[in-house]
């Protein structure tokens, strides 16, 4: 190989090289949309429960946002935007179509949100501090399966508010409702969660049980000193 | 003291930091004298931050990245294509359209295809290609798109020669097209693919130009592009085939007995195709 030859042929290559890292407008957005992968596989990973249709997900709705690159608003939160479209892909393609929606829509959403289901003060403390170290664990997972249990409405609003720390007005433009069903949804979820954590609680012997309102049960953890 | 009751929806939305500023501060008052709601209001945090750091510690698996790598590196070519239309189109009505876009194609252990497990409603979610692999694609079309004097130009002293370099027999084949005739072989050089040594053999028939890349499939990083694969019959028997464009030419690659082959031309790429049938 000559020396001529060889160097022709190692500028060919550096100029190759050049234009294919030259700033690039498909190239940018891409970039800036694969920065959020994690982020979108862990909402999709609690939205669908399963972490290879949760893979599905994320790489639908990535490729639905590479597709609709020109619908970004430039200088808006490309995150927002994503988990509009992940959570717009789940609802309309991954979500057990119907049935969910029929079964807890009604019942959760008619229904006054904050009556039912009384838990003591000192009771919730126990949930949060659970007395045995040991417990914690047990009730973080006990919450994460909660979670997982929660109908397909009330649970995306919970991920994407809890998770991702959308606000409402987001969460409802990603679910395509108004703010007020995403703050009953969340609210209903929140409720749902604690008497899960409460009933696996006293399942545990962590609480005893609480048989009405303001009664005079003494949880275990309120033997600690009193705050 | 304001009533619980008033002050429960509005929780929520506190924990959340959505309360409107003129809400918030009843509420606060609330909660300095309410325990009851105090509770709520950090069990709702506590419950927060576990359901958040329990996501938060997700990461998206690295053959999800590499999935959507491929996809997206398809996308970008379709959207290049879609920018730029190709000179020739004649083979789009040839080929089916979502099959020719893309697919992916690894060279090392055999040429296979990486499917896409997941069957989406468009055509285009069947697009796959590696980003990592682009280059050599490109690499393989660059003694094409850019060629170089050849260091040989006897076929006997270029399989003698290049052979142990390149690690798999190189032998300048005789190459047919049906409206263009016979190409004759013109001479051969050795270049680089992912840095492993490969043969670019160049062929004409008046302006019409052909480079068969020889390479050693087991040296090359597995490899993916935008690529259709297709089937072929050669001889009699089946050959896999992946045809497509790049560097603005038509581009067949294809392994047979060990040897890889990368057949570029100003052609179109069913012309390629048949070629890579007859070699």
């Amino acid at each position: 190989m000559d020396t001529t030859g060889e160097r022709f042929q190692l500028a060919t290559m550096v100029l190759r090289e050049a234009a294919r890292r030259a700033p690039d407008p498909a190239r940018q957005f891409e970039d800036n949309v694969l920065a959020h992968l994690d982020g979108m596989y862990a909402v999709a990973r609690r939205l669908t429960r399963d972490a290879s249709i949760a893979e599905d997900l994320v790489h639908d709705a990535t490729i639905k946002a590479l597709r609709a690159r020109d619908q970004f608003e430039p200088g808006t939160n490309i995150k927002a935007w994503l988990l509009r479209i992940l959570t717009n892909t789940f609802i309309n393609g991954y979500r057990r179509v119907g049935l969910e929606r029929s079964t807890f829509e009604g019942a959760h959403e008619t229904g006054d949100p904050v009556a039912d289901g009384w838990i003591s003060a000192a009771s919730m403390r126990a949930m949060r501090e659970p007395e045995e170290e040991a417990l914690r664990p047990v009730l973080r997972a006990e919450l994460s399966r909660a979670v997982d249990e929660l109908p397909d409405e009330f649970r995306v609003a919970l991920v994407l508010c809890d998770v991702e720390e959308m606000s409402y007005k987001e969460i409802a433009e990603a679910m395509g409702t108004p703010i007020g069903t995403v703050m009953s949804r969340i609210h209903r979820a929140r409720k749902i969660l604690q008497q899960k954590l409460q009933q696996h609680a006293i399942a545990a012997g962590l609480l005893r049980e609480e048989p009405d309102e303001g009664s005079n049960v003494v949880p275990l953890a309120a033997r600690r000193a009193a705050r | 003291m304001i009533p619980c009751r008033d002050t429960l929806r509005a929780l929520d939305a506190y924990v959340d930091g959505e309360l409107e500023p003129s809400h918030l501060l009843s509420v606060e008052q609330h909660l300095v004298e309410c325990s009851s709601c105090l509770e709520r209001v950090e069990l709702a945090r506590a419950m927060k931050r576990a359901i958040r750091n329990e996501a938060r510690g997700e990461r998206a698996p690295s053959s999800l990245r590499s999935r959507i790598a491929i996809a997206a590196a398809a996308e970008r070519a379709i959207e290049a294509e879609e920018l730029h239309p190709r000179r020739a189109p004649s083979w789009r009505s040839a080929l089916p359209w979502a099959a020719a876009a893309s697919v992916a194609l690894a060279i090392g252990g055999g040429v296979r295809a990486i499917g896409d497990h997941h069957a989406g409603s468009s055509p285009k979610s069947e697009l796959l290609a590696s980003s990592a692999s682009i280059p050599l694609i490109e690499d393989l079309a660059g003694p094409h798109a850019q060629p170089l004097p050849p260091e040989e130009l006897d076929p006997a002293r270029v399989t003698r020669v290049f052979s142990p370099i390149v690690g798999v027999p190189v032998r300048p084949v005789s190459l047919h097209h049906e409206r263009h005739g016979a190409f004759s072989f013109t001479g051969a050089r050795l270049f680089k693919v992912q840095q492993e040594p490969a043969a670019s053999l160049s062929y004409n028939a008046g302006d019409r130009r052909v480079t068969v890349v020889v390479f050693d499939p087991q040296r090359m990083p597995k490899a993916s592009c935008c690529l259709a694969r297709r089937t072929i019959n050669a001889g009699g028997e089946e050959r896999t085939v992946f045809v497509g464009r790049a560097k603005g030419y038509s581009l067949a690659v294809y392994e047979r007995d060990g040897v890889g082959y990368a057949v570029s031309s100003d052609l179109g790429e069913n012309e390629v195709l048949a070629m890579a049938a007859d070699l």
